[in-house]
């Protein structure tokens, strides 16, 4: 299993590049819950080759709370109400202002 | 021989999270890489704790096991959701080949 630990490793390397060059907010809010996952799954191994199962309990808190600060930053990310907006639709670009406004 | 089947699962597991990977970096938009990550991940964790359940000592760690998986098939695609469609409310535009329904 240590061979899926070191590429795992890699694997978290790989999208932290993305994490650092993303164009938009998006892309780093994924790569964030990307990375998340995988150390979820390499807390797993890890538990698995050292023979500590109580490792397991430590990888529910490591996801659930990846899981609370992403709606975190969320939540700051759309202030006001959460109706959805499609462009092309009335009333897209005449909301620009809501966007920066205070929450 | 389970452990080779567990081995297994571990490769399936390692090429998912790679093609997840890879498909951050191929694709031009951020909602198509959020496709890629999602889809990914989830079939990454979900063929990991499949190999850790042929390997796992007793039930009660089977038990935990299953409930990692179910939690976060749950907490994936909720959180791929929310990001969407905080991103169209934000206003992170697709690319120019997108057609979007009216309505």
């Amino acid at each position: 299993m240590l061979w899926m630990l070191a590429g795992l490793t890699v694997l978290i390397l790989v999208v932290l590049v993305r994490a650092i060059i993303g164009p938009t907010v998006i892309d780093r809010l994924i790569s964030i819950n990307a990375i998340t996952s995988k150390i979820s799954v390499v807390i797993l191994l890890i538990a698995f080759t050292k023979y500590e199962y109580g490792l397991i309990d430590i990888s529910v808190v490591y996801m659930m709370c990846g899981f609370a600060g992403g709606l975190w930053i969320l939540r700051v990310l759309t202030p006001g109400d959460w109706q959805l907006r499609l462009p092309g639709m009335k009333g897209f670009e005449g909301d620009k202002e809501e966007v920066v406004s205070d929450d | 021989m389970i452990k080779w089947i567990a081995y297994a699962c571990f490769l399936g597991s390692f090429l998912a999270f790679g093609l997840g990977t890879l498909g951050l970096f191929r694709f031009p938009d951020s909602y198509t890489r959020m496709h890629a990550v999602g889809m990914g991940d989830t079939l990454g964790v979900g063929l990991a704790v499949l190999g850790l359940l042929f390997l796992s000592p007793g039930w009660s760690v089977r038990i935990k096991l299953i409930v990692i998986m179910l939690l976060f098939w749950l907490i994936n695609t909720t959180m791929t959701h929310l990001v969407a469609k905080a991103g169209l409310i934000h206003g992170v535009q697709p690319t120019k080949e997108t057609k979007l329904r009216k309505g």
